[in-house]
C-alpha cells in the first residue's frame, strides 16, 4: 500500500495534487450536497387537519396549550402496532407502538414513572429523525386520541412536530418545520417555561 | 491528470445520485411514472364528497395540464392510489407517500393518497376541493409552497394550482 502510493507521487509532484485531495474533495461535496437537500423525508407528505380542529397545533401557542400532556420521556420500547383502516387496496395506517417512561411532567396529570402508549405513523413515517429507540429521552407534546378503538389506550404527538429528541437541554426536532425549530431553539428549560407561562395566560 | 479526473468523477456520481434528493427545495417532489404523460388513478371506493372532490380537480385543475390522466373504480393497484377511510385519531387530514421509487428516487411508480374520515365524516364542500387539489399535487410532484395555491398549507379556501404550480406539472409531464 505504501509503496503504490509513493510510486504515484513521483508522477505528480505533492505541491500540485496532494495523494488524498481527490477524497477530500469528494467528502466536501457530499456533505454540501446533504446539507443543501431538505431533510424532510422525500416521498411523505403529512397535510395537518384544518385550523379549528382538535388535537393538532397549527402555531406554536397552539403546541404549548393544546396537548394533554407535555412530559420529558425515556423510550422503554417500540414495536410494530396496529394497523387501522386497511382494505382490499388500501393499505391503512400501519402504526408503531411505543411506550415511554415519563421522567418529568411539565404539563398534563401524571405521575412520574408512569408509562405511555404512543402510535405514531411506521409505514410512512413523518419524521426525519428516528427517536423510536430504547433509552431515548425526548420531550413530548402528546394528545390522548379519542377515537372508540384508542381511547384510554394511545397518546400520539399532537403535530409530528410535537417530538424532540433531547440532549442534554439541547433539543433536535424529530419532524422538521416551524413550530419544531422555535421550540428547539428555546433549549429544555426554556421550553418547558414557555409553557408554564403559556399555560398560566401570563 | 489522471487524478483529477478521477476526482471529477467521484464527485459528478455524488452529485448525480444525491441531487435527486435535493429537489424539494423547489416545490418539486419527482414525478410519478406514466408513459406519455399518462398517469393512472385508483379511486378506492371513495365516499361521495370524497369522490366528487376527485373529479372536480380532475376536470378543472389536471385536464387542462398537459397530464393526461385514467381513472379506475376497482382492480388493482393504479400508479396513484386514492383512498379514504377513517383511521383513528391521527393529525392529519390527507397524506401522500411514495410506495414505490425507482432507484434515484425521481420517478414514483406507485403512490398512495390516504384522505381521513374524522369519526367517519369526509371533508366536504370547497375544503374537500382544496384537500385533493393538494394531495393530487403532492401525486403528481408538487410540495408544499407559501404561494397563493392550494399547495399552500395555511390557505384552505384555495383549490386551485398557481401559474407557478403548472409551471412545474407542464415541464413534467
Amino acid at each position: 500500500m505504501t509503496r503504490r502510493s509513493s510510486t504515484r507521487n513521483t508522477d505528480v509532484p505533492s505541491s500540485k495534487v496532494p495523494r488524498s485531495r481527490w477524497w477530500t474533495w469528494s467528502i466536501a461535496a457530499l456533505v454540501l450536497v446533504t446539507a443543501c437537500g431538505t431533510s424532510e423525508p422525500r416521498g411523505i407528505q403529512y397535510d395537518l387537519r384544518p385550523p379549528g380542529s382538535p388535537g393538532v397545533a397549527h402555531t406554536f401557542e397552539e403546541l404549548l396549550t393544546e396537548p394533554d400532556l407535555v412530559v420529558v420521556a425515556t423510550v422503554a420500547d417500540s414495536r410494530p402496532g396496529r394497523v387501522v383502516g386497511a382494505g382490499e387496496n388500501d393499505p391503512g395506517v400501519a402504526f408503531e407502538e411505543t411506550t415511554l417512561t415519563i421522567d418529568e411532567v411539565w404539563a398534563g396529570d401524571l405521575a412520574v414513572g408512569a408509562t405511555v402508549a404512543v402510535e405514531t405513523e411506521r409505514d410512512a413515517s413523518p419524521f426525519s429523525r428516528e427517536w423510536r429507540n430504547e433509552g431515548q429521552k425526548v420531550v413530548a407534546f402528546l394528545w390522548l386520541k379519542r377515537d372508540p378503538e384508542s381511547a384510554g389506550r394511545f397518546y400520539r404527538p399532537i403535530v409530528p412536530q410535537g417530538i424532540l429528541i433531547l440532549d442534554g437541554d439541547r433539543l433536535l426536532p424529530a419532524a422538521d418545520g416551524d413550530l419544531a425549530s422555535e421550540a428547539a431553539a428555546l433549549g429544555a428549560s426554556g421550553l418547558r417555561d414557555a409553557i408554564v407561562r403559556a399555560r398560566s395566560g401570563s | 491528470m489522471f487524478r483529477h479526473r478521477r476526482a471529477l468523477l467521484v464527485i459528478a456520481l455524488i452529485l448525480v445520485l444525491a441531487l435527486p434528493a435535493t429537489s424539494n427545495a423547489s416545490n418539486d417532489l419527482g414525478h410519478t411514472a406514466g408513459p406519455n404523460s399518462t398517469v393512472t388513478f385508483l379511486q378506492d371506493n371513495l365516499t361521495s364528497s370524497v369522490h366528487s372532490a376527485f373529479h372536480w380537480n380532475d376536470t378543472n385543475n389536471v385536464e387542462p395540464l398537459d397530464v393526461t390522466t385514467i381513472l379506475y373504480h376497482g382492480g388493482r393497484d393504479r400508479e396513484v392510489n386514492v383512498h379514504d377511510n377513517d383511521y383513528g385519531d391521527v393529525s392529519w387530514a390527507g397524506r401522500w407517500w411514495c410506495s414505490g421509487w425507482d432507484a434515484t428516487f425521481t420517478i414514483c411508480w406507485f403512490g398512495e393518497v390516504q384522505i381521513d374520515l374524522v369519526n367517519g365524516v369526509p371533508p366536504s364542500g370547497s375544503y374537500a376541493d382544496h384537500l385533493l387539489c393538494h394531495e393530487i399535487g403532492h401525486a403528481l410532484g408538487l410540495a408544499h409552497t407559501s404561494n397563493s395555491s392550494c399547495m399552500n398549507t395555511s390557505a384552505t379556501h384555495i383549490r386551485w394550482y398557481s401559474a407557478h404550480d403548472k409551471a412545474i406539472l407542464n415541464t413534467k409531464y
